[in-house]
């Protein structure tokens, strides 16, 4: 009786210490699946597939080593085009919109009054979807019949084709954007109002007011704020499928075809499962890297 | 001092320009919505539209010896086809609703009326679609009958208890008038004339239009055709919600986990583990879900369209990890004292604790999954009763017998309850922004 007493006290603890054990791990479980799942296995397959001139009735098909990413960097000029005009979408973004809500924080930290109403306008940008701001735009290009077209004529320069121009497409898809706002400028408001009053005052004595203020003071000290959203910005210009998608298909005449879309096109329309395999393991590392950059930069910082 | 001044006034200055930099499109928008479907290409592009019209129709039937059903009937084909040629041939005139008045010995005895885009629903996706619209035409097959139940009329052959308008001349009652002599047009009753006036509030009715259009251009597809515009807000609700559920949810379980239960060491090979999918492009990896959920037999549907959420994102995994490790200790080592298990610990000590960070994840997975894409357009972009408003958005301004008006209408419909949600909760976004952002 005795014995089977103290056998069983000594299961149960042991069966406690093992749920102790056990506990932790039935917490992460489902996130680590999910992650596995929906995330590194894919990668994995994606890398996989770029290795094979893969066939759809008899998967994967003929292992080709690395010749879909000779083929793609070397044969194909939708590819290097792709990455071109990535390139070009990326600098408009930083020369034409990536400065406007660092602008708009600057100014609304020296409104005092209805600072609370521009910042709920300011939010405005952020909640509307995307596609809403596309369609809304493509209504403003519309050669015939939108507002663009009607204020160059007003102001005596000739009507453009806009959307539908190769020279004009990107200007008219990175165009939108100077209207800035979103949650960035609240971050960067954050940050400026975050800059301690001493050094304010250190500088008004030095006589530093105005712009000099701006120059001396507020943007040095927001730098490492702008420059990890350089590296975010460059993330996500580098991805950006939906915008050029939407507005033209990546034309006309491929002007605004992005790597994005040339991956997505390779699958959807020529079943170039390789090549799109090949496309996004190439996307994959350029990310790779700026993150890893990003992260130095953060670990920099922190010291 | 001056300089000082001056700096303040350049950024009053352009605070208000950037305002109405951001609020003007907008504005264009929604007039572009509440114009109607010639108006809207007119050029120049008025910004502030014109007025909608409102006319009245009196048509007098004393002299008729028809009675009951006959009587009946006639004033339905009569008042179909003064309301469906008014619109159809006098769509310049920017004519925003059509009432016409049935009368008999003086007495009111037949009221009906149309708002404008309801019967261009019906001309151009509906009852009359692809048809001239003339008396031959409008009567053919008793369609009438079915246009004037859906507009909806009163009738009472001893008088209705209305008051009838009084006639009012102009340019534009004269061509009504030469245009109801014209016999295709010509009713049987006799056409006294009409009251004209003009109505702002027409404008707003357009929206109820914009709402229903969807059940009649995929009026194939039996989902669609019944909800209209709200079969896709369905769809958009159902990604939120289970969305929210499972970066709210799932990444605060796993960052409990991160931050309370396993050894730092554990922790932070974890945490890197999470941390390194950041990295991967969704583009690149979207061929291999594509396949794999091909492989799993879901091919379309809301498996497809939501088995991605199911995964924690670790930007929130990061941002739960570091509120929990700043909770105080004290509080989870009395809990596991007392004996409590660790998921009471977590939903009844830890949780409560957390709701300003559950708010911030919160608010950027609602804003993130509202403007979601492009997954929806590649697993659901054949099958219009799965879209999401977005997705619904795109295709409805690529299809060609979509008027602008409409798509911006759509537009509006889906931008209006964000931009209230965002005024209201204004203060509570800076305060999560405050929370989640200063790393300086």
């Amino acid at each position: 009786m005795r014995a089977s007493i103290i056998i069983n006290s000594g299961l149960n603890r042991r069966s406690l210490l093992l749920k102790n054990k056990i506990t932790p791990w039935l917490f992460v479980l489902p996130g680590i699946l999910g992650t596995v799942f929906l995330r590194y296995i894919p990668i994995f397959q994606a890398i996989y597939y770029s290795f094979f001139q893969y066939d759809i009735v008899n998967p994967p098909g003929k292992f080709v080593g690395l010749d879909n990413y000779f083929s793609i960097i070397t044969k194909d000029s939708y590819f290097i085009q792709s990455w071109i005009n990535t390139i070009i979408f990326l600098l408009l973004s930083l020369l034409m919109t990536f400065m406007i809500p660092i602008i708009q924080a600057i100014f609304l930290n020296e409104v005092v009054r209805g600072r609370s109403i521009f910042s709920a306008i300011y939010i405005i940008p952020a909640v509307i979807p995307g596609t809403v701001y596309i369609v809304l735009w493509k209504w403003i290009w519309n050669p015939q019949y939108g507002l663009a077209n009607y204020l160059i004529g007003r102001m005596g320069m000739p009507m453009q084709s806009w959307l539908s121009d190769p020279s004009w497409v990107k200007f008219c898809i990175v165009f939108p954007g100077i209207i800035g706002g979103g949650f960035m400028v609240l971050y960067y408001l954050a940050a400026i109002m975050s800059i301690p009053g001493e050094i304010y005052e250190a500088g008004l004595l030095e006589g530093c007011t105005g712009i000099k203020k701006v120059w001396y003071i507020i943007l040095p000290n927001i730098r490492f704020l702008i420059s990890i959203n350089v590296i975010l910005t460059i993330i996500g210009v580098m991805q950006e499928f939906d915008k050029p998608y939407q507005y033209t298909q990546g034309g006309p005449a491929a002007a605004a075809y992005t790597v994005g879309i040339y991956i997505y096109d390779q699958y959807f329309s020529y079943m170039q499962i390789g090549k799109s395999a090949s496309a996004s393991v190439l996307l994959f590392i350029v990310v790779l890297i700026m993150t890893i950059i990003q992260q130095r930069m953060n670990a920099k910082k922190e010291e | 001092m001056g300089k000082i001044f001056n700096l303040k006034t350049v950024a009053y200055i352009f605070s208000i320009l950037f305002s109405f930099l951001i609020l003007f499109p907008l504005a264009y928008m929604a007039s572009s919505a509440v114009k109607d479907d010639i108006s809207v290409y007119e050029m120049p592009p008025k910004i502030i539209p014109e007025s909608p019209k409102s006319i009245s129709f009196l048509v007098d039937y004393s002299g008729q010896d028809l009675v009951g059903s006959h009587l009946f009937d006639q004033l339905k084909a009569d008042c179909a086809l003064m309301m469906f040629s008014t619109v159809y041939q006098f769509d310049k005139d920017s004519v925003g609703e059509i009432k016409f008045y049935g009368i008999k010995d003086g007495k009111p005895i037949f009221y009906s009326r149309a708002h404008r885009m309801e019967l261009r629903l019906e001309l151009d996706y509906g009852i009359y679609k692809r048809m001239s619209i003339q008396k031959s035409t409008i009567i053919l097959n008793d369609k009438y009958k079915t246009a004037i139940e859906k507009i909806g009329y009163q009738f009472d052959e001893n008088g209705l208890n209305i008051s009838i308008p009084k006639l009012s001349e102009g340019a534009l009652e004269d061509k009504l008038i030469s245009h109801f002599h014209n016999e295709n047009y010509q009713t049987e009753g006799t056409y006294l004339g009409s009251y004209i006036t003009s109505d702002i509030k027409l404008m707003l009715e357009n929206f109820k239009a914009y709402v229903t259009m969807p059940s009649y251009v995929y009026s194939d597809y039996p989902t669609i055709n019944k909800y209209g515009f709200f079969a896709f807000f369905f769809n958009t609700l159902l990604g939120l919600v289970i969305a929210l559920a499972t970066q709210v949810g799932l990444c605060a379980l796993t960052a409990y986990a991160l931050s309370k239960l396993f050894s730092p060491r554990i922790s932070q090979v974890l945490l890197l583990f999470f941390i390194a999918t950041l990295m991967i492009p969704f583009i690149s990896i979207f061929v291999p879900l594509l396949k794999m959920f091909n492989g799993l037999n879901i091919k379309e549907g809301y498996l497809a369209m939501f088995l991605v959420h199911l995964y924690p994102d670790a930007f929130f995994i990061t941002i739960y990890k570091g509120f929990f490790d700043q909770l105080p200790q004290s509080l989870f080592d009395a809990a596991k004292i007392d004996g409590s298990p660790e998921w009471y610990t977590f939903s009844r000590i830890c949780i409560p604790l957390s709701t300003p960070i559950i708010s911030v994840v919160a608010m950027n997975t609602f804003v993130k999954e509202w403007g979601n894409f492009f997954w929806y357009f590649a697993v659901a972009n054949n099958t219009p009763k799965y879209w999401t408003i977005n997705l619904a958005i795109y295709e409805m301004s690529l299809n060609p017998v979509m008027k602008d008006n409409a798509t911006m209408g759509i537009a509006v419909v889906m931008t209006i309850p964000v931009i209230l949600l965002a005024l209201i909760f204004s203060n509570k976004i800076k305060e999560s922004i405050a929370l989640s952002g200063i790393k300086e």
